[in-house]
Parts: C-alpha cells; sequence; structure tokens
C-alpha cells in the first residue's frame, strides 16, 4: 500500500511538472494530452488502489439500478455480501436468476476519470465553467451507465442469460457509447461553437 | 484469449465501425454516382458534337489565381492553362499579386509574352491575405464561369473542358470542385530521406479517397462540404450572389461553400473527379502539421459562425449535416484521445498486456482493411496512371492506419490551438517548440552559470 503512495505521488508530481511546464511554453498539444490523460490514469489510479473508489461506484451504479428495475416491473436483487452483483430474474426458457457482477468497465469510473481530464484543461472557459461542467458531466454519465446497465438487464430479463454477450459486450456498450458521445458532443463541440462564435464576432469588430 | 480480446477490442471497435460504416456507405454512393453518370455521359455523348458544349454555348471561364512569392510555381501554373483542350479565346487568366517579393511579377510577364488567344491580367493589391485577393479577380473576371486556382496547382488538360460540359449539361449545379492528386515527391528530396516520399504515398492515398469517394459520395447525398480550395468552379451568378470571401475564418473555401448551401436551397454542390488538378506533395512533417491545424481551425471556425446549420439534417440522409460532420471531425477526438492512452495503461490495472496487444492489433488491421477495400474500389474507377502508381506503391496502405493516427494527433492539436493562439498561416509544430524550449533552457543555464562563475565565464570568453 505505501508504494501505491509513493507511485501515486510521484507520478502526481511528474505530471505536474510536465503540464506547468508545457503551459508555460504554450505547447498546446502536449499540454492538452499530458493534462487531460494523466489526470484520468491517476484518478483510475488513485479510485482503484489507494480509496476504494470503484466498489463505491459499484455499489451506486447496483443500488441504482437494482432501484429502477424493480419500479419498472423487473425483479432484481444486489447481493447484501457483495453489492457490485445484481441477481437478474430471468423468465425466458428456464426460469431461475443470473448474476450480474458490475465491474470496473461496468461501474462508469474510467469513463468519469476519461470526462474530468478532457473537459478540466480543455482551455475553452474559466477554470469555475469547466469544473462545473465537469460536476455536470459525472451527473450526466453516471445516468448513462445506469442505462447501460438497465438494457442490460432488461435484455437478459426478456431473452435469458445466453443472451449476456449481445446484451452487455454490444448493446450495451453501444447504447453507453451513444450516450457519451452526445455528452461530449455537448460539453465541447457545442460548447466551442459557443465559445468560437464571441471570439470571431470581436475579432471582425476589431 | 482471442474471445477476451473480441471482448475487449469490440469496445474499442465501436468508433473504428464509425469510420468503417461511413466508408462503406461511400463506396456504395459512389458505385451508384457512377452507374448514373455513365447512363447520362451516354446520353450527353450523343447529343455532343466534335467542338464541344464549351463552343456551342459561348461561356468562357475567368480564372483567377491568387499568388504570393509563387516565381517557382506559378509558370507551371499557367503553362497548364496555355495547354487545355478548350477554346483558348474563351479564357481569361487573372493573376492577383498578394504582395509578393520575389521575381513572380517577371515569372508572369514572360508567360504573358507566350502566344495565348485568351486574355491574361496581372493586379497587385498590397498583401491583403488571400480572400482580398480572390475578391479583387472576382471584380475583374468577366467570362459566365470563374475558377478558382491555387499557384501551385497544375490542371489537366481537360480540366476545364470537363468543369464547363458539365456545368452546361446540369443547369441546377452552382460550384463544384475537381478531384486533387497529389504528384510524387521530387527525386532529388525522396534522395535526401524517406520521408518525404511516405508523405507524399500517403497524402496521394488519402486525397484519392477523399475526392473519389468522400467527396463523390456526398456529392450524390448533396452534402458536400468543402470545394477545395486549390481547385473550384463556380457560376459566376452563384458567386456573385454571396457576400464573397471573407477573413473571418482561416478557411474561405469551407465558408464559401457553406455560404451557397445557404443562399441557393435550389442550387447543387457537387464534386467532378475527372477534372483533376495536380499538387506538388506536403513537403515535410512540420509543414503537414501546420496545413492540419490550418484546416482543423478553419472548419470549426466555420461551423461556429454557421451555428444554424449545425442542427441540421442530423437523421436525414440528403444535405448537409453539419453536426454529423463535427461529430466526428471534432466530438471523437477527445475520447479518442484518452482512451488512446488508456487502453495500453490497463495493463497496469490487471488487464493481461497480451490481451490488449490483441485488441490493439485487431483495430489496426480493421483500419488496414478499409484503406484496403477503398484503394481497391479507386484502383477500379481510376484512370491507368494512378492505377500505375498505386500498383507500384501499393504497401503504403499498411502505413494509412499509422498516418491517419498521425492526422488524428494534428487535428487535435488544431482544436486546441483554435482556442489559444490567433490565426497564422503556419504553426510551429510540437517538436519545434520542445527543441526551441531545451535551447532557451540551455541558454539559460549556461547564463546562469557565466554570472554564478564570472572568472572562468572570462576567461573562456577571452
Amino acid at each position: 500500500m505505501a508504494s501505491y503512495y509513493l507511485i501515486f505521488g510521484l507520478s502526481a508530481l511528474l505530471w505536474l511538472a510536465l503540464t506547468a511546464f508545457f503551459y508555460w511554453r504554450r505547447i498546446w498539444l502536449l499540454y492538452y494530452t499530458v493534462a487531460s490523460v494523466g489526470l484520468a490514469l491517476l484518478l483510475i489510479f488513485g479510485g482503484t488502489r489507494l480509496l476504494p473508489l470503484e466498489r463505491w461506484m459499484e455499489y451506486a451504479t447496483a443500488f441504482s439500478a437494482h432501484a429502477i428495475s424493480t419500479g419498472l416491473g423487473i425483479p432484481t436483487r444486489v447481493f447484501e455480501a457483495a453489492p457490485g452483483n445484481i441477481l437478474v430474474w430471468v423468465v425466458v426458457q428456464s426460469p431461475g436468476w443470473t448474476v450480474v457482477r458490475v465491474d470496473l468497465e461496468c461501474s462508469g469510473l474510467l469513463e468519469l476519470a476519461a470526462l474530468t481530464g478532457l473537459v478540466l484543461f480543455y482551455p475553452a472557459w474559466s477554470a469555475p465553467r469547466r469544473a462545473w461542467l465537469v460536476l455536470l458531466g459525472w451527473v450526466v454519465t453516471f445516468g448513462a451507465n445506469i442505462i447501460r446497465v438497465l438494457v442490460i438487464i432488461l435484455i437478459l430479463h426478456g431473452w435469458g442469460k445466453q443472451s449476456i454477450f449481445i446484451a452487455h459486450t454490444l448493446i450495451g456498450r453501444m447504447v453507453f457509447f451513444v450516450i457519451v458521445s452526445g455528452i461530449y458532443w455537448a460539453i465541447l463541440t457545442r460548447g466551442t461553437l459557443r465559445t468560437l462564435q464571441k471570439q470571431l464576432t470581436e475579432r471582425m469588430l476589431s | 484469449m482471442i474471445s477476451l480480446a473480441v471482448y475487449w477490442g469490440v469496445w474499442l471497435i465501436l468508433p473504428v465501425l464509425v469510420d468503417g460504416l461511413a466508408a462503406l456507405v461511400q463506396m456504395v454512393e459512389v458505385l451508384i454516382q457512377r452507374l448514373k453518370r455513365r447512363t447520362r455521359s451516354k446520353a450527353a455523348a450523343s447529343e455532343r458534337g466534335t467542338q464541344g458544349l464549351a463552343r456551342v454555348s459561348g461561356k468562357g471561364v475567368s480564372v483567377i489565381i491568387p499568388v504570393y512569392n509563387g516565381e517557382a510555381s506559378l509558370g507551371r501554373c499557367l503553362d497548364s492553362l496555355r495547354h487545355q483542350r478548350f477554346p483558348q479565346e474563351l479564357i481569361e487568366i487573372i493573376v492577383v499579386n498578394n504582395g509578393s517579393t520575389d521575381a513572380t511579377e517577371a515569372v508572369f510577364t514572360r508567360h504573358a509574352a507566350r502566344p495565348f488567344n485568351g486574355q491574361m491580367h496581372w493586379i497587385s493589391i498590397a498583401g491583403r491575405g488571400k480572400s482580398y485577393a480572390l475578391n479583387a479577380g472576382l471584380h475583374l473576371a468577366s467570362h459566365s464561369y470563374i475558377c478558382n486556382v491555387d499557384c501551385d496547382t497544375v490542371l489537366h488538360p481537360d480540366a476545364l473542358r470537363i468543369m464547363v460540359e458539365h456545368f452546361e449539361a446540369n443547369p441546377d449545379l452552382g460550384a463544384a470542385t475537381g478531384s486533387i492528386e497529389v504528384l510524387p515527391a521530387p527525386r532529388s528530396r525522396q534522395q535526401e530521406d524517406w520521408m518525404p516520399f511516405l508523405i507524399a504515398e500517403c497524402e496521394f492515398q488519402e486525397y484519392l479517397t477523399a475526392f473519389w469517394l468522400g467527396r463523390q459520395g456526398q456529392t450524390l447525398t448533396d452534402s458536400l462540404f468543402t470545394l477545395a480550395g486549390a481547385f473550384s468552379f463556380f457560376r459566376r451568378e452563384v458567386l456573385m450572389a454571396t457576400l464573397l470571401y471573407d477573413k473571418q475564418t482561416v478557411s474561405e473555401d469551407t465558408k464559401i461553400t457553406l455560404d451557397i448551401r445557404k443562399q441557393f436551397a435550389q442550387r447543387r454542390i457537387g464534386c467532378l473527379p475527372e477534372a483533376i488538378a495536380y499538387v506538388t506533395p506536403t513537403p515535410s512533417l512540420g509543414a503537414l502539421y501546420s496545413q492540419r491545424v490550418r484546416w482543423q481551425r478553419g472548419e470549426i471556425e466555420v461551423a461556429a459562425v454557421h451555428q444554424d446549420m449545425v442542427g441540421q439534417n442530423w437523421l436525414q440522409l440528403r444535405g448537409l449535416a453539419l453536426g454529423r460532420t463535427l461529430l466526428i471531425d471534432h466530438t471523437f477526438l477527445f475520447p479518442r484521445l484518452v482512451w488512446t492512452f488508456l487502453f495500453p495503461a490497463l495493463a497496469f490495472f490487471g488487464y493481461p498486456p497480451g490481451l490488449i496487444l490483441s485488441a490493439l492489433l485487431i483495430i489496426y488491421l480493421f483500419y488496414m482493411f478499409i484503406a484496403f477495400i477503398s484503394t481497391g474500389v479507386i484502383y477500379g474507377l481510376a484512370a491507368p496512371p494512378i492505377r500505375r502508381r498505386l500498383r507500384k506503391n501499393g504497401w503504403v496502405v499498411a502505413l494509412v492506419p499509422l498516418y491517419r493516427m498521425m492526422i488524428f494527433v494534428f487535428r487535435l492539436a488544431g482544436s486546441i490551438i483554435t482556442l489559444t493562439e490567433p490565426p497564422g498561416w503556419k504553426v510551429r509544430p510540437p517538436w519545434v517548440e520542445i527543441q526551441q524550449a531545451g535551447r532557451e533552457i540551455w541558454q539559460g543555464v549556461q547564463l546562469y552559470w557565466k554570472h554564478r562563475n564570472p572568472k572562468k565565464g572570462t576567461s573562456d570568453g577571452i
């Protein structure tokens, strides 16, 4: 554990130094790459090795998906001993329970870390605005992840456990990919266009 | 291991599928376009006499060439115009000097003295930029068609004839772009090092795909986004009805394309890949970086100016869907950036390195497959010289995924620089910036050392 703290500390120092250097020299490609990717990696490392962030995310995802699916009339249970695991009631062919494990990928931690780095260092807006956008992004990305898990539950409930590959690997990921692309589009692309329009108008007037 | 690689590979292949699907759609569109045109050209050929439609209609072309320090290239451009298989008396060449400081004017004067039945004009503006130069040329132009050509471009002898005939046969066509073909790297540079050769051949394949598949497919769905600045063709009345070129964005060619789209909903904008213009390849990686940063900046700036078009046609097959274009050219840059690094880093979080390498290999092969199929389709459509070059250097297809990756990085840089730096024609690549920073830091260290040890510094100086 102590070695993890050492690795994290040294990596964070190196990341800070490089980010500051590229910012100071206005080498924007490397600044943005190092800053955003570096922060994402540090967050994932910290969240999986130093803090039980991954586990919290798995709990939150499992309990939220369970609450919503129950509300929708799809019976699910969460393992008390290991809340990252959801039991889904399967009705097709041979009725029974299927266990769905919410792992690192389905916890949404990777996507949240990526979004944090990309938005926090995107040089289009002031720091408070970027921080606010990150918070907003977290909420929406977490919601997108719940939708992904619900889609998987829905398919398993309807078509049985043999549909796990299609449900998780193909459709679940596709749904998540589409929603996350929408989030990036709304925050980064649409936001950039609005900011640039102002800059271009000011440039024309000057 | 294979099933695991597929399991994770699918996650990464999702964005790849976007490219794959786009390539597939383009290929189908081009084949349909090809069939349509073959039917039409048979009918047109029977109507057309030996004189061609241009001579029958009597409509001429004003060719506008903005030039800045083009002494090395202007001569070849003018020669290619004098050798057009199109009535010379219907050609008007207007060279607009944009503040050149070299012998460009002497080159023009020499060529103006050569036999030519058309008209040649030279005007000078005081280095106010390409947009001003194009507008100045437009005000002088007197013919029904306007053709904008860069001074480092050489037109195929049939380029103007094909354009005019196509415009005469299609009254709803408002503007069109020819296809741009990248010439091989000069032999002298090839011998110095292999990089110019690789850049030239990758650009050659990239441009072939962009014009023979991309823009031709966009023509079928009437969604063409950019008329190539190097060779574009307009009906005079269409161009003159816009607010002309302006300096609001760095991409005057994309801006004018969208201006025309907005103003003339009933006019089509298309690509004629048979009307060919040749350009020299980008000489170095630094120049390629600078060019792609400028292109990316231009695209985002033009979209910002035309924000009302961003929400249009999202789910329609016909018409320009600016939002969809931005999704691929801008939005996807960001998750791609993070996942490019995050995916290999998963090895540190307990995922087997073999699995990660396998997934990366699958993705590379997938992109190679797309490039191979695209090149194959183009090979089937293209003229013998293009086929010969594709046969000779076909192995470059294996490097196309790497080239695309590099272009992705350059585009990303363009997206960031657009927000942080004022516009400029040339941008220094990061590797040059780092060298510069290293030199300055080293000089700083040396100065500090001399200051700390003045005696040693003095004796060294003496």
